[in-house]
């Protein structure tokens, strides 16, 4: 490889990126004017002139979208972004995916930053990689926002479902339905992963405060109904009794598999998954015996969080201001006030199920039971 | 005429040309913005980590290896300098050197477990690459950390208008052009060519093996110490996913995988190929697909399709040009 | 000047060198010689450095010497030319040339390329070489990388210099070049071993002969004492019979026997122009030229290999056009290379899989094996074909040249053949194997078999084809029935001199 070769190769090279410029400077301007021309302004109206609260460009940079709780929350907010559209309050809002590729995330970050973006909500794929690009978004004035995933960064507001709520509500029912004593099953999801550790610690919380329950074997499944089932399995033969199970989702109906195809009795008590699935098995174990009935619950943890985020999004560009106590701190970030969490409200059990069952019969099974804050609500946490 | 034949014919050229397509097609769907400084800055200072780290895989790759633990070499080095200069109150710069050391030390053990064990590479670096990911957790159990603003804004600055990323490679490949002077360089090529014919020469394979991983430990040192500036922070899996990114780049680049035959330049081009090529779906939907509802509602998913489906026709356009040379030779 | 004395060398049961001996002179040139098998590339891999003796004795000068890597071996002044090149086919000439010893810089120690390049243009003057010192190995033809193999044995300087059949694959001047050149670093000094097939260059060029035979050293005899059957005596403990060549009706009836295959107007891209040419049943017929005349590119075409361009094919009286190997198995047409490396051995298989994987293939990939069955079949064809081997179970790389290439013809006798294909199956063989294949194909074409056979060495065909064809720069320039007087015709022919009388005698 002689250098000459390399610099004749370079030169070459920029002669045709100069040629193409040319042409690239008729072509933007003829087919992505609103790029320059309409967002730039209403990022500076975000920024001085906050009476103006129409015509935002949004994006959201998703870390991945390969499951199904991932579609549901990218579909929603694309609702409300045509809804949103319609009203004029947004002109453009798109969504990119990082593949889990954190280099992927930052690039596409950058280049939203180039192209004059006045708000990005993002799923990061790491939780702290993004700090200096988020910075520099920032210092332009961009609205940035985490979502479902706490971001390290103490001007960066992450809202998300309140995971430590969603295993503390969990646990507590639980205990209430073993009365206090008992043996249990436990079973955390991906070991190291925030959200299974913020819900691992509620639950172990609330065990502290219920020393009479014994946990007899504790297991992460990773959030695979697979691994759930093949470990209920063995811990059927293990520890045959045991009285109740406390599980994170995504993994409750290969647990319940286990049970029905060993032919065991149904537990005193199992706690969540969201999906439209455990619903359906739930109805059709009760439907099939009245007499036994599975005592089960379900606690939101909805894909809807990033509809709730998209508002709050909006309402920040509009120039509304959070209320001091709406803000709480994240346990893997605990020296900065910036979590915006969202309380489960949704709580199935028994006595309401059958509702609900009609409500979500004719969704499809990997859907998720689901409750999207209205724009009133979400404006509660503004002053 | 005979140079034109010539350049096809050298190793990079699938890199190069795939390159050259995708500055082309670039500077279509992105316009004029695309010779902004900071454009260029953005996209090479995010993706320097992984051309960094495709220079690594090349070395390892001419000698007739592979090193499935670049990723976690990288991941490893990161949370070591962040933990360092966090936890330990070590300086910045005193962390950074510790943190190459760590990475030189990380390829001299896969060096030595290859070289002098006779253990495949695949295989051990499959198991290395799962050693190191697991003591980056133990270093670092969750992402956290901070490194000052200076590194960070010397690292995403620029000097006279060429991003500071930039000058991180031209180092690094001077270090390897340089030693490709020296008989190592040669002798790294010659194992991986034709190992018995090198040994039959009175090489010491497994000491060129040694040199030749460790030498891509420490590039991936540098690539940690980048992604840490890069990202400033620490992350305990910031580097996964530039373990197949960089095998990927150095394919894009022409090198063979059955070694002795490419170079860096290839892989640097293929590396920065795939840089643009999220570049280009990203400006594709920013100016052109967002227009159309239908097509905005699935958007994340026609990326995927997108970004995949161009990375595949790269990949296969590079295998067959070398194919292609390869049937040319046998005809003869 | 070198001495070898008691040399023994075991691969597992097998003994490759026992109590072999050898001594020589500076300034003298030995033929070292025996059939395949017989050890002589086992010793040259132990002075080599690339495999270590499990006995005996070398010095050199005198001085008892231990061998233990190639480093060892160059620094005695031991420099070798192996047969299965020990080049990297990624670099130049002159980076192969310099490998290992590369000349540096005097203040920063680089490599020194200019001197790399004087270095390499010197051999490749002083050897003929026909490319730049900036060619890349891999894009040399076989002949041109076997002198460079040379150049790099030759450019290390050494006392003694080893050539492992170089010359298999060189052409007549090359070999006549290398000769010269090898006279002349004889008047200083140097001693030289070199083991090849072809009787004619020992009688040429050596001065001595050490004979081996199963390991053993036999004799040391001067050339000058000795002819050709001697020496064959000594090989094989046998005196050969010479064969007597049929007379040319005897040939030329067979002309009269029903076409096989019949190849028209044949072009594949510039390799072959327009070649026609007939197969009679049970009909040897030889593709005699220079090297890389088109002979391999055009019994390729024909066995589906390899896509022709144009022309057409007629086997069995019907148009053919084979899209793979396999359709041409499927009718009974087998093919052999002399590369056996490349295209026929799985060197680390055991021989009945060798044996077995083209019928195999043919087969349901699914389909059940039937392994005492074909245990006992290969038991069978490696008896027929006088193979030497350990067991069926071993790997077909514990096996010699030439037993590996009757291995490839067992693999083909599975088949009801009509037709066989060969390119050049006796190249690096020694004369034994050699005749044995010989005989082996005379028996195939009693049964009706046809045989169409590419070799580099025209007195092969002479000895044992009905008919010649003469490949000359992709076309045929002459077709001969063989008689007494075809030999100068034959090599005027492949030469490029058009001998058209002839050719209507064979038609």
């Amino acid at each position: 490889m002689s250098k000459s070769k390399i610099m004749g190769l370079f030169a070459f090279m920029l002669a045709v990126a100069v040629l193409f410029s040319a042409c690239g400077k008729t072509n933007n301007q003829s087919s992505a004017p609103n790029s320059q021309g309409s967002s730039t302004p209403a990022s500076q109206a975000a920024s001085e002139t906050p009476k103006d609260k129409k015509g935002f460009h949004i994006a959201l940079l998703d870390g991945t979208n390969q499951n199904p709780w991932r579609t549901q929350f990218e579909d929603q907010m694309n609702q409300l972004a045509e809804q949103l559209k319609k009203d004029g309050i947004l002109t453009k809002y798109d969504t990119f995916v990082a593949q889990n590729d954190p280099a992927v995330q930052a690039q596409q970050m950058e280049q939203l930053i180039n192209a004059g973006v006045d708000a990005i909500i993002i799923n990061p794929v790491s939780a702290t990689s993004l700090a200096p690009v988020i910075e520099k978004a920032i210092a332009k004035n961009i609205v940035v926002l985490g979502v479902d995933q706490h971001i390290n960064q103490p001007k960066v507001i992450s809202v998300s479902n309140d995971q430590y709520e969603w295993g503390k509500i969990q646990a507590e029912w639980l205990m209430k339905q073993l009365g206090g004593k008992g043996n249990i099953l436990w079973f955390d999801a991906l070991a190291g992963a925030p959200a299974n550790d913020t819900r691992s610690k509620a639950f172990q919380d609330v065990l502290d405060k219920n020393p009479d329950v014994k946990v007899l074997k504790h297991v992460n499944a990773d959030w695979d109904q697979g691994k759930a089932k093949q470990l209920m399995t063995q811990m059927l033969s293990t520890f045959p009794n045991y009285d109740g199970i406390l599980t994170q989702d995504g993994q409750a109906v290969g647990i319940l598999q286990a049970i029905q195809e060993a032919g065991k009795v149904l537990p005193k008590g199992i706690t969540s998954d969201e999906v439209v699935s455990y619903l359906k098995i739930w109805h059709d174990i009760n439907a099939k015996d009245p007499n036994k009935k599975l005592n089960a619950v379900i606690v939101e943890n909805p894909p809807g969080i990033g509809v709730d985020t998209m508002w709050v999004a909006v309402k920040l560009l509009q120039g509304k201001k959070l209320k001091d106590n709406a803000l709480s701190s994240d346990s893997a970030d605990p020296n900065s006030k910036n979590a915006l969490l969202i309380k489960p409200s949704l709580v199935i059990t028994n006595e309401n199920m059958e509702k609900y069952y009609e409500q979500y019969k004719d969704k499809p099974d990997t859907s998720y039971i689901d409750n999207i804050l209205t724009e009133q609500q979400v404006d509660a946490f503004f002053q | 005429m005979s140079q034109v034949r010539k350049f096809l014919s050298s190793a990079g050229t699938s890199g190069y040309l795939l390159l050259l397509g995708a500055i082309v097609i670039n500077v279509v769907v992105q316009g004029s913005s695309f010779f902004s400084t900071a454009n260029f800055t953005s996209i090479l200072s995010v993706n320097t980590p992984l051309i960094i780290a495709a220079i690594a895989q090349t070395i390892v790759v001419l000698n007739r290896g592979i090193d499935l633990s670049v990723g976690s070499n990288i991941t490893l080095v990161n949370t070591i300098v962040i933990m360092l200069s966090n936890k330990y109150g070590w300086s910045i710069e005193a962390a950074c050197a510790a943190g190459l050391i760590a990475g030189t030390f990380i390829g001299a053990i896969n060096g030595f477990i290859i070289a002098y064990f006779r253990i495949p590479s695949l295989l051990a670096t499959f198991a290395t690459m799962s050693v190191f990911g697991g003591l980056a957790l133990i270093v670092l159990p969750t992402p956290g950390g901070s490194v000052p603003s200076y590194m960070y804004l010397l690292y995403g600055g620029q000097t006279l208008g060429i991003p500071n990323s930039v000058f991180i490679v031209i180092v690094v490949a001077l270090i390897w052009l340089l030693l490709s002077k020296y008989p190592i360089g040669k002798h790294i090529r010659a194992v991986g060519g034709a190992e018995k014919s090198a040994y039959t020469a009175g090489i010491s394979i497994a000491k060129v093996r040694f040199i030749a991983f460790t030498l891509a430990g420490t590039i991936s040192g540098v690539a940690g110490l980048c992604i840490t500036a890069l990202t400033a922070s620490g992350d305990p899996k910031i580097g996964l996913s530039i373990t197949l990114n960089c095998i990927a780049a150095v394919i894009l680049g022409g090198t063979r995988l059955a070694g002795g035959w490419g170079g860096i330049g290839g892989s640097v081009a293929g590396a920065v190929f795939l840089g643009l090529v999220n570049n280009i779906v990203f400006f594709f939907f920013n100016n052109f697909l967002t227009h159309f509802s239908g097509i905005a509602s699935r958007a994340s998913f026609i990326q995927q399709l997108l970004t995949n489906t161009i990375i595949i026709l790269g990949l296969a356009s590079a295998v067959f040009t070398q194919r292609r040379k390869k049937r040319a030779k046998i005809a003869t | 000047m070198l001495q070898i004395k008691g040399l023994n060398k075991q691969f597992g049961n097998v003994k490759a060198l026992n109590n072999a001996y050898l001594n020589l002179r500076a300034g003298e040139i030995r033929g070292l010689l025996g059939s395949n098998g017989s050890g002589k590339s086992t010793m040259a891999k132990v002075l080599g450095g690339l495999m270590f003796k499990n006995a005996g004795d070398i010095s050199i000068n005198g001085e008892t010497v231990e061998i233990g890597s190639p480093l060892d071996s160059r620094e005695r002044g031991i420099a070798v030319a192996y047969q299965d090149l020990s080049l990297v086919p990624q670099f130049t000439i002159e980076d192969n040339l310099t490998l290992g010893r590369e000349p540096r810089t005097s203040g920063w120690k680089r490599i020194e390329r200019k001197q790399t390049r004087e270095e390499a243009t010197k051999w490749i003057e002083k050897l003929q070489i026909n490319a730049a010192p900036h060619t890349l190995v891999e894009s040399l033809d076989p002949s041109t990388a076997s002198l460079v193999e040379v150049a790099k044995a030759l450019s290390w300087n050494p006392k003694i210099l080893l050539l492992d059949e170089v010359t298999a694959c060189l052409h007549h001047d090359q070999v006549n070049r290398l000769f010269e050149v090898l006279r002349e670093l004889k008047e200083q000094g140097l001693a030289i071993i070199i083991i090849t097939h072809r009787f004619d260059e020992i009688f040429k060029i050596c001065d001595s002969a050490t004979i081996l035979r199963n390991g053993e050293t036999v004799t040391e005899i001067d050339i000058k004492d000795v002819v050709e059957t001697d020496l064959v005596y000594y090989m094989t403990g046998k005196r050969p019979e010479p064969f007597s060549r049929k007379s040319t009706e005897e040939h030329a009836k067979k002309t009269e026997r029903e076409v096989v295959l019949s190849v028209s107007d044949l072009y594949l891209r510039d390799k072959v122009k327009g070649v026609s040419i007939d197969v009679h049943q049970g009909e040897i017929l030889g593709i005699c030229g220079l090297q890389g005349q088109g002979q391999s590119d055009f019994l390729r075409a024909v066995y589906g290999s390899v896509a022709f361009d144009k022309g057409t094919i007629t086997y069995q009286g019907k148009s053919v056009a084979f899209r793979s190997p396999k359709d041409a198995i499927r009718q009974g047409i087998g093919f052999i290379s002399g590369d056996r490396h490349a295209e026929g051995i799985f060197p680390d298989r055991t021989i009945k899989e060798n044996i077995f994987i083209s019928k195999t293939s043919l087969r349901n990939l699914f389909s059940s094996v039937n392994t005492k069955k074909q245990a006992a079949t290969t038991e069978e064809v490696v008896q027929r074909l006088n193979v030497k081997i350990g067991s069926i179970d071993h790997s077909a790389s514990s096996l010699s040249g030439g037993n590996q290439q009757k291995l490839l013809f067992g693999r083909n006798f599975l088949f009801d053949l009509k037709l066989v294909l060969l390119d050049d199956p006796t190249k690096g063989v020694d004369i034994s194997s050699r005749r044995e294949i010989h005989q082996i194909l005379r028996d195939l074409t009693k049964t009706g078999t046809s045989v169409l056979i590419s070799s580099s060495d025209h007195e092969e065909l002479l000895e044992i084809s009905d008919r010649i064809v003469v490949f000359y720069e992709g076309r045929v320039n002459a077709e001969m029935t063989v008689d007494e007087h075809t030999e100068d015709l034959l090599i005027s022919a492949m030469l490029g001199v058009r001998v058209n009388d002839h050719q209507e005698a064979g038609a």
